[in-house]
């Protein structure tokens, strides 16, 4: 079903859900001492980078994803929180347990995002802006967080919606009046619409969305193609996307940002070790083989290199994943170079396949690989129960302490990473 | 340095040394390029290396002045590739540059330091064993299709080399199959197998094809030269351990099937086709005098082909790579083939009734 213009009753009730400054309010619900007072959680090292600011932060012009430095600039009497990532994960996991109680259409976006489609709950709960508020209070008193709420009929106006009254805010774009809503909004707030796209309707004279659906679809298409067509069924107020839960990621990764630049082909492996481990439990988590392996570097210039490798059979061990990353490394110019950064990621995943073809050598000669899985699953339960520093390779133990006090920053990797649950 | 050169004579040692140059080296650049250096006896010697394997070709020409250049060799084999079949002058000019003329045509191209290119391993001093080219090229033809493109498994990564003067062994296995093929092989005697990697093996059988007959074999320690008219090639061995292969060879069996060999391919190559793609299973159904060949395939449907065969023992059901069967099958030279079986998770000897000394093992798969 379609949400269209001027639909009315019948028509689809989608939640975006949106927390307010996760895991700055994460560390404040934790510590209570912080409450009140300006908090940016990220690494504290020159290069470290804000993960979240709370609104008092905000206040003085801090944001996520600003470097630490000029965040602290803006604020210089904030308080600064190492992230712990860990505990997010397990704070994510309880709110979108209570995400699941109303719906069972919940789709994460990121850790601390999602949308939910009410769809047939209506009987069980009423009215959606009634579940809307409800679930705003289940999340406060169980979790002890506030959230934003967007309630639309389609999945990109819950979003824009969602953003409107933060913090601790529920906007509801009613059926019918999409359209009014829509028209004065500026192009940049729709999904999709970069600086880039911004910069060239701009030019053209077309400033809000109202403007946009004036010029037409066929102008549209002109300038940007297929995405044009959807650009002005936006502006339309249409939008077919359904939520689809627990959305199948293309690829997962794992990528470190040192304080130091990592020097050497054995300290690098290390940092490879540490991060093929994390990706591997990742995968046993999910219950996903692999075959594509990719490895990500930056050196002390910025200079970004990736490189990747398919391997002949999916996997989930990570001492494979580690050694296609190094080999991977062997093609980079090392010599005489630093590096600010590492990462491993893999793609192409596969199911474990209903065949399975023996091996030959397997009483013959000391193979790991098949062996291993049983060793795999059992590295990443633990982990999985007691956090990543419970168990992993003693080849990436310096790593680990140049961790602990060097401030580095643990970041996902830029693609599309599926949740933790 | 200057010398006058064939066109065709150039053209087809520089496409040699193109497929062995590392033209995506980062860390030696050099290594994209080929070593021309002149000879005293009016030759030009054509070096390429990928530090794995190296080739060296001695070409005969017209030496003016003495001297050594390092160009790129994908730049000058594209430039050589052009010219017309004349004589080609080319002549070494200031800071590495070359400068390549065909009558009115003229090319410069910029070359490197002919002086930091590697010094490649020397075959001065090994002790060649003459041997006809295309019994080398035979063994390494029927067993390379069945060594390891895994990286990770390093140690199958090559093809093992058994040689004690009398008899060649090649054996090469991906974890999932294996094949043995010896043929007659006047040596060079070797205390102990020497693991020649996959790609230095393709090399081998690319040079030994572009020869007829004899060629010289030596192996040291480190690498495995060949020398073939003007050509020498060493490639440098993988120093690790192939594992224990005779242990997985089963020695008895309890089922036995005689099949033609040219029908039972052609039928896994129709079951291949509707079999599913990623791990191509088919089942292998054994009764009297019958093997029944099914192919699955949840996207796309059923295949069923029934073959004549002779079979000794109790009816079997198993899963096999259909591709594992067909490529084994096909580096049998043999009217008849025995396919011994014991049960259904155990391997499947696949060798000749009679014919080459050639034997495969094919795991089957878990259905």
């Amino acid at each position: 079903m379609a949400g269209g213009a001027g639909q009315a009753e019948g028509g689809r009730a989608i939640l975006h859900v949106d927390m307010d400054a996760f895991f700055a309010s994460v560390e404040v619900r934790e510590q209570p001492q912080l409450r009140g007072l300006p908090v940016l959680v990220g690494g504290a090292g020159r290069r470290g980078v804000v993960a979240a600011a709370s609104y008092e932060a905000r206040k003085f012009g801090c944001r996520s994803a600003q470097p630490m430095a000029v965040a602290l600039r803006h604020c210089p009497q904030a308080v600064v929180v190492p992230p712990r990532h860990a505990l997010y994960a397990e704070v994510s996991r309880s709110v979108f347990a209570v995400f699941e109680r109303f719906s069972p259409l919940v789709e994460g976006l990121s850790i601390d995002e999602a949308f939910i489609d009410l769809a047939g709950t209506e009987r069980l709960w009423g009215p959606p802006r009634g579940v809307a508020e409800a679930l705003r209070v289940a999340v406060h008193q169980e979790v002890g967080l506030t959230c934003s709420v967007g309630l639309a009929s389609v999945k990109f106006l819950a979003k824009i919606a969602s953003g409107m009254h933060k913090p601790d805010g529920l906007t509801e774009i009613p059926a019918g009046t999409e359209l009014e809503f829509l028209t004065p909004l500026p192009i940049g707030e729709l999904w999709g619409v970069g600086p880039r796209t911004q910069e060239k309707l701009q030019r053209r004279g077309i400033h809000t969305v109202g403007d946009m659906r004036r010029l037409g679809e066929a102008a549209l298409v002109e300038m940007f193609g297929a995405h044009g067509q959807h650009m002005h069924r936006l502006s339309l107020g249409i939008d077919e996307r359904p939520v689809v839960p627990d959305r199948a990621a293309k690829s997962l990764g794992h990528e470190d940002t040192y304080a130091v630049d990592v020097v050497g082909v054995p300290a690098l492996r290390r940092c490879l070790l540490s991060q093929a481990t994390r990706v591997a439990d990742r995968l046993v988590a999910q219950g996903l083989k692999a075959r594509c392996v990719c490895l990500k570097i930056r050196d002390g210039d910025f200079v970004t290199e990736t490189r990747q490798t398919t391997l002949p059979r999916a996997t989930d061990d990570y001492r494979e994943l580690h050694g296609a990353a190094c080999r991977l490394l062997e093609a980079v110019d090392t010599d005489g170079r630093g590096f600010r950064l590492t990462g491993v990621s893999v793609s192409q995943f596969e199911a474990p396949e209903r065949e399975v073809q023996l091996d030959l050598l397997a009483s013959a000669a000391p193979e790991p690989p098949p062996r291993s899985a049983a060793l795999q699953a059992v590295l990443s339960a633990v982990r999985e129960r007691h956090g990543h520093q419970a168990l992993f390779p003693a080849e990436a133990g310096s790593q680990r302490r140049l961790g602990d006090t060097g401030g580095i920053t643990h970041s996902r990797a830029a693609e599309p990473v599926k949740r933790r649950r | 340095m200057e010398f006058e050169i064939d066109q065709a004579r150039f053209l087809s040692a520089l496409a040699l040394a193109q497929t062995v140059a590392d033209k995506r080296s980062n860390n030696m650049p050099i290594l994209a390029n080929v070593l021309l250096r002149t000879t005293k006896d009016n030759r030009l010697v054509c070096s390429a290396t990928d530090m794995m394997i190296s080739i060296t070709e001695s070409i005969p020409v017209e030496v003016k002045t003495p001297g050594a250049l390092t160009l790129g060799v994908r730049s000058l084999h594209n430039v050589v590739r052009t010219l017309p079949s004349k004589p080609i002058r080319v002549r070494s000019a200031e800071n590495h540059w070359a400068e390549l003329s065909v009558a009115r045509s003229s090319f410069k191209l910029m070359g490197q330091v002919h002086t930091d290119f590697p010094e490649l391993p020397d075959p001065k001093g090994q002790k060649f064993i003459t041997i006809p080219g295309h019994a080398l090229s035979d063994l390494i033809q029927r067993t390379q299709f069945s060594v390891s493109t895994d990286e990770a498994r390093v140690n199958l990564n090559g093809v093992l080399f058994e040689c004690d003067g009398v008899t060649g062994t090649m054996v090469s296995t991906d974890g999932h199959r294996l094949t043995k093929y010896s043929l007659p092989l006047a040596g060079p005697k070797l205390e102990r197998g020497i693991i020649i990697p996959r790609k230095g093996m393709l090399e081998i059988k690319r040079v030994l094809d572009r020869v007829q007959g004899e060629v010289g074999l030596a192996v040291d320690s480190q690498h495995i030269f060949v020398q073939a008219a003007d050509l020498t090639l060493s490639v440098k061995l993988n120093n690790v351990v192939f594992p224990p292969y005779e242990k997985v060879i089963p020695g008895d069996h309890k089922r036995r099937v005689t099949a033609l060999r040219d029908e039972l391919v052609d039928a896994l190559k129709r079951a291949e086709v509707m079999a599913p793609e990623k791990t191509a299973t088919v089942r292998v159904q054994l009764d009297k005098g019958t093997l029944h060949l099914t192919a699955d395939n949840p996207d796309l449907g059923v295949a069923h082909q029934e073959l004549e065969i002779d079979f000794e023992g109790e009816p079997l059901v198993a899963g096999f790579n259909a591709r594992y069967l067909i490529e084994v099958l096909e580096a049998i030279d043999a009217k008849q083939v025995w396919l011994d079986f014991q049960g259904e998770l155990d391997p499947c000897v696949v060798r000749p009734v009679d014919g080459v000394d050639l034997l495969g093992v094919v795991m089957p798969m878990r259905i």
